[in-house]
């Protein structure tokens, strides 16, 4: 009962010195709404990252080459896919994947562009849920007849063939090779931004014009989850009897992926999140600073009240309620903001706009903490004062 | 009843020991109304200040309604002021943030009593000062003589045994402190134990009794054979065209 007026006190106090608690608060809530940005941010980017690994299927997992101990690297082949999906049952399809080192040139009267140029097979669609805003992707028989069709970004078309235009059907050279382009994927926003577009061929069009037969990643997806674990094992030992290469193949799944990546944002959300904090530190130590103007200003009004009955510890209690009540205030308008911010700009990078509840709980009571810790000190200084003294203060 | 037998109260200051008070001997019996006076630095401030628990004496014993203070905590201390004093001050000593009647529920509040049960009370002391029209003003709305009433009304909500008023009438003009003073005797005229300090002669003979104060003893005590009616003095202070 005490304890809730002595908020409404505390709260009349806050309207009464408009100008100087908004200034108190402002540290507060600066250092609550970055704290807030950016576990936000951190959220969004860990779901967008777990729903485009869910959309590739959790029952996916990538074989890649590697080197061994002995500095021996595996081979992939487009053989060693097929022999997979033929030899192992639990094997749904294998999508290979081959991509050229360096950037290519895609290039038409209008310019000439840059982009990664990737070849892989028909099922490639089935694990980049991306979309067409124009035409589709190549078909497997394209593939087969290793035509030369090629499936390119939105920014690339517009660039390539002018905004807005037709690109399905029009031809351009991808390293000086004529292509048509049978389909424009939609531009896909990223927090990593400035990746680089890429370019879908078939694979067998790619290895036709490549001097090396070898790809890099082999995408396979088992027909039931159980069966990842087993099929994961059963690949690797395949392809490491054909090309004798004990250890030189690496089969990681999706969600070890998604662990990995997980893991490495959280460290940059805790070092990012913690460099906020000092901010809360400086909005504490502000709170602080005003606490003490308050006692000081207030002398008379403490001496009157520990003369009429009130006990050291009501005092030290009013103004830790005090305290905490402005730092309160200060952390649920920075919490306020700071989901704002934090999801305004994971609408602009097109990323799923995560609001937890946990965050904002935290934000609360660990800024209301502050407001409690850093009152301390104004507050003790208020109850220890002598209330004789304190009554002659002028 | 309050019995203080060889009270002593002395202040070390820095290499000079000051004796503020030297073998002070009162008893106040219930109901009685009691003027102190004296110069400045006689020692009468600090027999208040001992009196409303805010200091300890050095030696000597203060007995509150046959209790001993000495051995008391800060919480008990604290407790004590809050149930069976009450305080009037010469700057009044109103919280500016409060308006008339919470400043007036103040002790009640620190006494643990519920909202509702407060609002009633603080309603009722307000009555008692003639102040409950202005219960929702806030301290700078009010005269001085408001004020001083104010604060009479939340010394009076706890129904204290001690009524303790350090120069209530200083910081006031002469109508004013004539109503102040009515009012005083009002309270001790329904029961009401006062112990009023002041430098006026004027003011101090409104009691019964006049304790004289020098060098922290007391010199002599009088008896108030006609103690002066504020109220009749108020009424003659108007007609001869004083102003309010």
């Amino acid at each position: 009962m005490k304890i809730t007026e002595m908020i409404g006190g505390a709260l009349e106090g806050i309207r009464v010195n408009k100008l100087r608690s908004t200034l108190t608060m402002l540290g507060m809530i600066i250092g609550v709404m970055a704290v807030i940005v950016i576990v936000t941010l951190g959220q969004s980017l860990n779901k967008q990252v777990s729903q485009t690994v869910e959309g590739m299927g959790a029952n996916s997992f990538a074989l890649m080459p590697i080197a061994n101990d002995n500095g021996q690297i595996g081979k992939l082949t487009l053989d060693d896919c097929n022999l997979l999906k033929n030899s192992v049952d639990s094997i749904d399809f294998v999508i290979p994947v081959k991509y050229l080192p360096y950037p290519s040139s895609l290039q038409t009267i209008r310019k000439k562009e840059p982009s990664m140029l990737i070849g892989t097979n028909s099922d490639y669609p089935k694990v980049d849920q991306a979309g067409f805003s124009q035409g589709r992707f190549f078909s497997e028989s394209e593939n087969q007849m290793a035509r030369r069709v090629a499936v390119i970004s939105q920014t690339v078309a517009d660039d390539l063939f002018g905004p807005g235009s037709v690109a399905v059907g029009r031809t351009l050279r991808i390293n000086n090779i004529s292509f048509q382009v049978c389909g424009v994927t939609k531009p896909v926003a990223s927090f990593l931004g400035s990746q680089q577009s890429q370019t879908f061929i078939p694979i067998n069009t790619l290895l036709e014009i490549s001097d090396y037969q070898e790809i890099q990643k082999a995408m396979v997806r088992v027909k039931k989850s159980d069966q990842l674990k087993a099929a994961t094992v059963q690949s690797v030992s395949i392809l490491e009897m054909r090309h004798a290469a004990k250890k030189g193949y690496k089969a990681q799944t999706n969600e070890q992926m998604m662990e990995q990546f997980s893991s490495i944002l959280t460290i940059i959300t805790s070092v990012f999140g913690a460099l906020a904090g000092i901010a809360l530190l400086v909005g504490g130590i502000g709170i602080m600073n005003i606490m003490l103007v308050s006692v000081v200003e207030r002398t008379r009004e403490i001496g009157l009240r520990m003369a009429i009955g009130a006990r050291r510890s009501d005092i030290l209690i009013q103004f830790l309620v005090e305290s905490a009540t402005i730092s309160a205030i200060g952390g649920g308008i920075g919490t306020l903001l700071g989901i704002g911010i934090g999801a305004i700009i994971s609408t602009v990078l097109k990323m799923p706009v995560v609001i937890s509840l946990g965050t904002i709980l935290f934000a609360f009571c660990f800024s209301s903490g502050i407001g409690i810790l850093f009152g301390l000190y104004p507050a003790n200084r208020a109850a220890k004062l002598d209330p004789i003294d304190a009554l002659r203060y002028e | 009843m309050i019995i203080i037998k060889d009270l002593v109260k002395t202040y070390n200051t820095g290499t000079t020991k000051v004796e503020a008070l030297k073998d002070v001997n009162i008893t106040v019996n219930d109901g009685e109304f009691i003027a102190v006076m004296g110069p400045s630095g006689s020692g009468k401030s600090t027999l208040m200040n001992i009196l409303g628990l805010l200091d300890y004496p050095t030696a000597g014993s203060y007995l509150l309604d046959g209790v001993d203070t000495r051995s008391m905590d800060e919480r008990q201390l604290a407790a004590l002021r809050n149930g069976k004093l009450g305080f009037v001050f010469q700057s009044f000593n109103l919280l500016p943030r409060l308006n008339t009647q919470r400043n007036v529920e103040l002790p009640l509040f620190y006494a643990g009593v519920d909202r509702k049960k407060r609002q009633t009370l603080a309603a009722a002391a307000l009555e008692r000062v003639g102040l409950i029209s202005r219960a929702s003003h806030h301290p700078n709305e009010l005269s001085g003589g408001q004020k001083q009433r104010v604060a009479i009304a939340r010394a009076i909500i706890n129904n204290p045994r001690l009524l303790l008023a350090d120069e209530p009438t200083g910081n006031l003009d002469s109508a004013s402190s004539y109503e102040i003073m009515s009012l005083f005797q009002e309270l001790h005229r329904q029961g009401s134990t006062i112990i009023l300090v002041t430098h006026e002669p004027e003011i101090a003979r409104h009691a019964q009794q006049i304790v004289h104060f020098r060098d922290g003893r007391i010199r002599n005590s009088e008896k108030v054979d006609q103690p002066l009616n504020a109220r009749h003095l108020l009424e003659d202070w108007l007609q001869q065209g004083g102003m309010v």
